[in-house]
């Protein structure tokens, strides 16, 4: 017992501040071994680690996970291989809920060091990523291969390419080469219309046609609907305003230019089908395809849809048939276009633009295969998207998104587009429910803008 | 390491030893440290570092993929003038508010059920049902709820319509978005104030209720005089941990109404996210996010304070 002290503490047993003090000095020093670690591993994730950048492999981020949209950019990224062997694509595919969702979780990976080497990056994103100078100028690679980008934008509509070039450089640098692209337009389920014995509608359609057709087929006590409105900007309401003589933004994304009397009425259109029980109220989590293919709604907004998107809700390219959107002062619909952007913190860029030269290249987007075609997107020269092989793995009607062309409005897509958009779309939800009138909406989506430009 | 190991590591030195004591015998006062050692470097890494991270990054003004600069408190000056916080804060007050005083007073009641009930096969379906909904992923019963609730769509709607009412548009209304986010909450997560009801019911001696019989008292009284008393420090536990669980939620408002409408069901947490990583601004999510944490103290040294008057911890 003299060995123990009178406290009751063995001799040489730490006190808890002793403990405390130990730990810390060994803890400070794994911490900040981790640190530095952490550093290291964030430099080189940003210059290659793992399967990114710097192996020879280029990782390229994708928004969306389903079966078809991997097996289509696999094809794409075995046949890239087979024609360049010494570089392989890895596709990092992103589970997102709109390109909104795939710009946050993109953003929030390359902060946690993840190694991306190229993003598809719609129209929406081109000004958030080259503001937050995530990508690489592609100035020189242009220079060099200065031919073949004249061959290219030759080969593109002349209106889209204009709304690119207008939004495609930062700063006086270009950052991006169109590589798809996607416009608004609506399909009908053919079998719903023969069922309820209502004639299908014509493409030179106006917005009171679209509602005497959606009267037609709807029946609320059946729940069966008209048309599902989209919460989002591209598929949701920019076509309407567009097709109404208004616009969202001016010319060069400087201010908002949606608190107009063309919005307010294409606004009070749309809450009317809704307060109508024309269409079904606006739900983040509506799928449109599905609820079609249940027979719950008639009509729903597309893009380019592919046979083998249709399929995975048990719908043939047969059962659709595309039509342009209803027209009120004017024809219109909503243009987006897609990129291969080339990150800055890629040591793969020489070998980003090879594919991007690839995937742009005519043998590519005639292929009629891969990822360049129908998943969401149209190849970008005009030979490939009105060709044959493209339009036949479409449903009939196919030939509206690019004949839409000369008549749509770019989607925005300013350097904060995930918060305005994020605004804009719960100010768009409120009013369909009718919370707020269309002209607060109006008003309220003006701030928005404003407040995130 | 054997206890007869442990014993002779911790064993005094005889006369005989070496001067300079074995590393073992050096170290061995460590041990008992080592044991719990686990627990608070997980405490370290998963909430000591990033809750002092989230109190410096409240600081800054950080894009997140941007360089952060010093802010000062400018943050905080936009917090308390931002009415989009006050509508989350109130909103998740009242979230909270609901839920917390629906589980403990539900889960209250069907403890009381299940503990009267005499057939152990049917308490053990009956606590397996209630629990079953827990172990089940969030993001699951919130599209699952989301359907059931569609306004257009949902079963629930429809038959409400078949009885002869006219049902609102549950999610899309400002005035039931939030009573049918309770109801999901409590849903999923009624099991565990349940179970922790039960056991506590379970731990009160028999021999209370047997007094109290031959004193003459009826089932209410056992229940006023025996019951809470004897309950009330599992009451206080279910009441901190529902509270805490429910001010933190963002399951519910992301996937089922994102917020709306307007941002009438918008959370505290959701708008931490919608701020750090929809709108990029780290710094300001920060802030929410210290915000959220201050008021969480706040009420459970509030409880803390006021059980007192209300907590028994007599045991027998």
């Amino acid at each position: 017992m003299a060995d123990i002290p009178s406290t009751g503490r063995r001799r040489g047993a730490w006190t808890r501040r002793e403990f405390i003090r130990r730990a810390g000095l060994i803890g400070g020093g794994v911490a900040g071994f981790g640190g530095l670690a952490s550093g290291l591993t964030a430099c080189g994730s940003s210059g290659g680690s793992g399967k990114g950048s710097g192996n020879g492999t280029i990782t390229l981020a994708i928004s969306g996970t389903s079966a078809v949209t991997k097996k289509n950019w696999n094809a794409t990224f075995a046949e890239f291989t087979r024609t360049n062997p010494k570089i392989k694509i890895n596709g990092l595919f992103v589970n997102a809920n709109g390109w909104v969702d795939f710009f946050s979780a993109l953003q929030t990976r390359i902060a946690g060091g993840t190694a991306i080497d190229a993003v598809y990056i719609p129209t929406e994103g081109m000004q958030l990523f080259a503001n937050r100078g995530l990508v690489n100028p592609l100035d020189d690679y242009v220079s060099k291969d200065q031919a073949y980008v004249d061959t290219l934008y030759k080969d593109i509509n002349p209106t889209m390419l204009k709304g690119f070039r207008d939004h495609d450089s930062f700063k006086g640098s270009t950052y991006y080469l169109p590589y798809a692209y996607n416009t608004t337009c609506i399909a009908y389920n053919k079998k719903i219309f023969a069922d309820r014995n209502v004639s299908p509608p014509s493409a030179e359609w106006t917005w009171d046609d679209f509602k005497k057709v959606c009267q037609a087929v709807s029946n609320k006590s059946k729940r069966q609907y008209g048309f599902l409105i989209n919460v989002d900007v591209w598929g949701g309401f920019e076509p309407w305003v567009t097709t109404n003589g208004g616009k969202l933004l001016n010319d060069d994304w400087t201010k908002s230019a949606i608190n107009s009397p063309e919005t307010v009425e294409a606004f009070t259109f749309c809450r009317g089908l809704v307060a109508d029980n024309l269409s079904p109220s606006p739900s983040p989590t509506a799928n449109g395809l599905q609820l079609m293919a249940n027979g719950s709604v008639a009509m729903v907004l597309v893009g380019a849809i592919a046979g083998s998107t249709l399929k995975e809700y048990g719908m043939d390219v047969g059962d659709l048939s595309i039509l342009p959107w209803p027209s009120k002062k004017q024809q219109g619909a909503s243009v987006g276009v897609g990129s291969i952007a080339m990150l800055k913190a890629s040591k793969e860029k020489d070998s980003v633009w090879t594919f991007i030269k690839y995937v742009t290249s005519p043998t590519q987007q005639n292929a009629g295969g891969g990822g360049t075609v129908t998943d969401g997107q149209l190849p970008i020269r005009n030979s490939a998207s009105t060709s044959k092989k493209v339009l036949s793995q479409m449903p009939e009607g196919a030939e509206n998104f690019w004949k839409m062309l000369p008549y749509s409005q770019f989607v925005p897509g300013t350097a904060n587009s995930t918060a305005m958009e994020g605004a804009m779309n719960n100010t768009w939800s409120e009013m369909l429910t009718g919370s707020i009138s269309p002209d607060a909406a109006a008003g309220k989506m003006e701030s928005d803008i404003n407040d995130n430009l | 390491m054997s206890s007869t190991g442990l014993r002779r590591l911790s064993q005094p030195h005889s006369r005989t030893a070496p001067p300079t004591r074995p590393l073992m015998s050096r170290l061995a006062p460590a041990v008992p440290y080592l044991f719990i050692s686990p627990a608070y470097l997980l405490f370290l890494v998963f909430i000591g570092l990033p809750l002092v991270a989230t109190i410096v990054i409240s600081f800054l003004d950080w894009p997140l993929l941007g360089d952060p600069h010093g802010n000062g408190v400018a943050n905080y000056t936009k917090l308390f003038h931002d009415g989009v916080a006050l509508s989350a804060l109130r909103n998740t007050f009242i979230f909270t508010a609901v839920t917390t005083a629906a589980h403990l007073v539900l889960a209250l009641a069907l403890a009381l059920g299940v503990q009267a009930t005499r057939s152990r096969v049917v308490q053990y379906i009956t606590r397996t049902a209630f629990v079953a909904p827990f172990l089940m992923s969030s993001g699951v019963v919130a599209l699952m709820w989301g359907g059931l609730l569609d306004h257009d769509f949902g079963p629930i709607t429809y038959y409400l319509q078949q009885l002869g009412f006219h049902p609102p548009d549950f999610l899309n209304s400002r005035a039931w978005v939030i009573p049918c986010l309770v109801v999901v909450d409590l849903w999923q997560t009624i099991g565990i104030t349940f179970i922790i009801m039960l056991v506590g019911l379970q731990s009160i001696p028999g021999v209370l209720y047997e007094a109290a019989r031959v004193d003459g008292a009826s089932w209410w009284d056992r229940f006023v005089h025996v019951t809470l008393p004897m309950l009330s420090p599992t009451a206080l536990f279910a009441i901190i941990v529902s509270f805490i669980g429910a001010f933190q939620i963002f399951t519910w408002m992301d996937i089922m109404t994102d917020g709306g409408p307007g941002n009438s069901s918008l959370s505290m947490v959701q708008y931490v996210y919608r701020s750090a990583f929809r709108n990029f601004q780290l710094g300001y999510g920060s802030t929410i996010g210290v915000l959220t944490l201050v008021v969480l103290l706040l009420f459970t040294i509030l409880q803390f304070g006021i059980s007192r008057w209300w907590v028994h911890y007599e045991r027998m």
